[in-house]
């Protein structure tokens, strides 16, 4: 039977390159008989990227070699040709070569000792009568172009060659933090895992000793375990979030998709929360169209959206009513004001203030809108409402129960179904939120049409 | 009497379920782990249950291979998951199960199912309300 579980994080001091870090994530498991490794993450120190192999000595002779025969080559030609060829172009292939292959002061040497070839050729058939300095005019000419060229063609390689070292640099920086969030994924489904099994021992043995005090006049054991038992929800809801999350995040989260009658699940849900929405002196009020059309959808996943969307109207909301509705629409336009969550489903692009610039989402689907009257949200939470674990960057969200994860999660299941949500809020009025769901089920049922799951959602099989 | 055979390796839920089961008036058997279950599959003296709550990663065989032979062996028994894993949701075959649980769920709603599911009427005074 397991007791304890530990986790022990090990560092590498120095490593490689000097450079340190986590090297390895380790849990460990601890019984009557001593500690075993549970689970090992490895997690691999950054190597410095960019230092590939310097040139083998093998491949310098080669270049060498060849830089040789091609001014050997240009030699030969420029006498052949005679004294009336431009034989500059001879020249320029071997200073090319030598300055895209081989370093900066190869390529100058090159560049000289072409315009000293040249300058040799020439003096060889010039008649020096004529004017004796020409060649020497000429032959510096020469040079002047052969460095210029291969200055020109060293930078260019030396740009290429900084190109290439800062993709593998971003590739080797990329594939880690994909192995970094991977890690992260992995230990947040193991550790909610391991806290399902003893919280549910926990919550089932209070309700226990609950059920055990009966209607006697403990009030203070009554007070002290209600305590108790709320705070267990909590951990219970933050350890299934967590999940949820963690499994969006890896992608290995799937839809099941069937028609769904939305209407239902709206009536559903509204008739479980109505007990807890009266005892907050709220009212929970319904305005659904008549004879909706089904929608391609994982009706355990829709469920949860509501779920999220109408606990955080009740939360937020201390006196009035919330109002779910739901009605087919032609196409979406969000209101003025209103925050969207981007394709990633995190980034929030808030819809501008100017009607006209107003984004339409077009298409047939079911709109339902879950509207409180509550006390709002601040723009600044606005603007960060889709970002997972949010509740870190403001006090009152915690304070209240709320894990900070519910709407990150709404969002990306809302895009799953190829839907979109919008939220709209005016501080001490109330919160609205719009969503969309396509009827044209063609967009979901081609990305995830597979059999698929979700997870903290009860599905008790009726 | 409705029966009900809770197979689940933790003792203290095992416990707990038991005990829940037992108030709503079901007649309980307990069993802790999958060599267990299988010895009692063969047992073909004793009459399968009515239901049965598995729990999928059990010591000795998983409840995952042992679904698929509760359901040759019993095929009138009604099989409710209850497991930590939600991904087991997608990978047991829903046509041999009647319900899915994850153990954060609350026993009382894996009570009420069984008992919708099994035609019993489970007594109702013993269910919390969900909170």
């Amino acid at each position: 039977m397991r007791n304890r579980m530990q986790v022990h994080v090990v560092h590498r001091s120095g490593g490689v390159n000097g450079c340190g870090g986590i090297s390895e994530l380790l849990v460990w498991d601890t019984d009557e008989s001593g500690h075993y490794p549970h689970w090992r993450l490895p997690v691999e120190t950054m190597k410095t990227p960019g230092d590939a192999p310097s040139a083998s000595t093998g491949s310098v002779i080669v270049r060498i070699l060849v830089s040789v025969v091609l001014l050997t080559f240009a030699v030969v030609a420029d006498f052949v040709s005679g004294p009336n060829t431009v034989s500059t172009i001879f020249y320029l292939v071997p200073v090319s070569y030598v300055a895209l292959s081989m370093n900066t002061v190869a390529g100058v040497l090159a560049a000289l000792l072409s315009a000293g070839l040249w300058l040799m050729s020439d003096m060889v058939s010039y008649e020096w009568t004529k004017h004796p300095v020409v060649p020497l005019w000429n032959a510096l000419a020469q040079a002047a172009v052969f460095l210029l060229v291969s200055l020109v063609l060293t930078r260019l390689r030396l740009d290429v060659k900084r190109q290439q070292r800062i993709n593998a640099e971003l590739r080797l920086a990329n594939e880690r933090v994909l192995r970094l969030s991977q890690t992260r994924s992995d230990f947040c489904a193991m550790v909610s895992h391991e806290l399902r099994t003893p919280m549910a021992t926990v919550r089932e043995g209070l309700r226990l000793v609950a059920d055990g005090l009966g209607d006697g006049t403990h009030y203070e054991q009554k007070e002290y375990l209600r305590m108790t038992q709320e705070n267990v929800e909590r951990l219970i809801r933050l350890a299934n979030q967590i999940l949820d999350f963690s499994s969006l995040e890896s992608n290995t989260f799937r839809l099941r998709l069937q028609d769904v009658d939305v209407n239902r699940l709206i009536r559903d849900h509204a008739a479980f929360v109505e007990p807890q929405v009266k005892a907050k002196g709220l009212s929970i009020r319904l305005e659904l169209a008549p004879e909706l059309p089904t929608v391609r959808g994982d009706p355990a996943a829709i469920a949860q959206i509501l779920t999220n969307l109408v606990s955080n109207a009740i939360r937020y909301t201390t006196k009035g009513e919330i109002l779910i509705t739901s009605k087919t629409s032609e196409g979406f336009t969000p209101p003025p004001g209103s925050v969207m969550p981007q394709e990633d489903g995190i980034a929030v692009s808030p819809v501008s203030q100017v009607p006209e610039r107003q984004p339409t989402v077009a298409g047939r689907g079911i709109l339902i809108t879950v509207r409180d009257t509550g006390r709002g949200i601040r723009d600044e939470i606005l603007r960060i409402i889709f970002e997972p674990f949010n509740a870190l960057k403001q006090t009152e969200v915690t304070e209240d129960g709320g894990t900070g994860l519910g709407l990150a999660i709404t969002g990306r299941l809302i895009a799953m179904h190829g839907g979109v949500i919008a939220i709209s809020s005016t501080e001490g009025r109330g919160t609205m939120v719009e969503i969309l769901l396509p009827l044209d089920g063609s967009r979901n049922a081609a990305t995830h049409g597979v059999e698929s799951s979700i997870e903290g959602v009860r599905h008790d099989g009726r | 009497m409705k029966t009900v055979m809770v197979v689940e390796d933790n003792a203290n839920l095992a416990l707990i379920l038991q005990k829940r089961f037992t108030e709503a008036g079901f007649k309980v058997e307990s069993l802790n782990d999958g060599f267990a279950l299988l010895v009692r599959l063969g047992d073909r003296a004793k009459p399968g249950p009515d239901a049965v709550i598995l729990d999928i990663r059990l010591p000795g065989r998983s409840g995952h291979e042992l679904l698929d032979r509760i359901k040759t062996v019993w095929p009138e028994t009604k099989v409710f998951i209850f497991s930590a894993y939600a991904e087991y949701r997608t990978m047991v075959r829903s046509e041999l199960v009647e319900g899915f649980f994850l153990k954060t769920d609350g026993i009382e709603n894996v009570v009420i199912a069984v008992g919708i599911s099994v035609n019993s009427e489970p007594d109702s005074g013993e269910v919390g309300p969900d909170a």
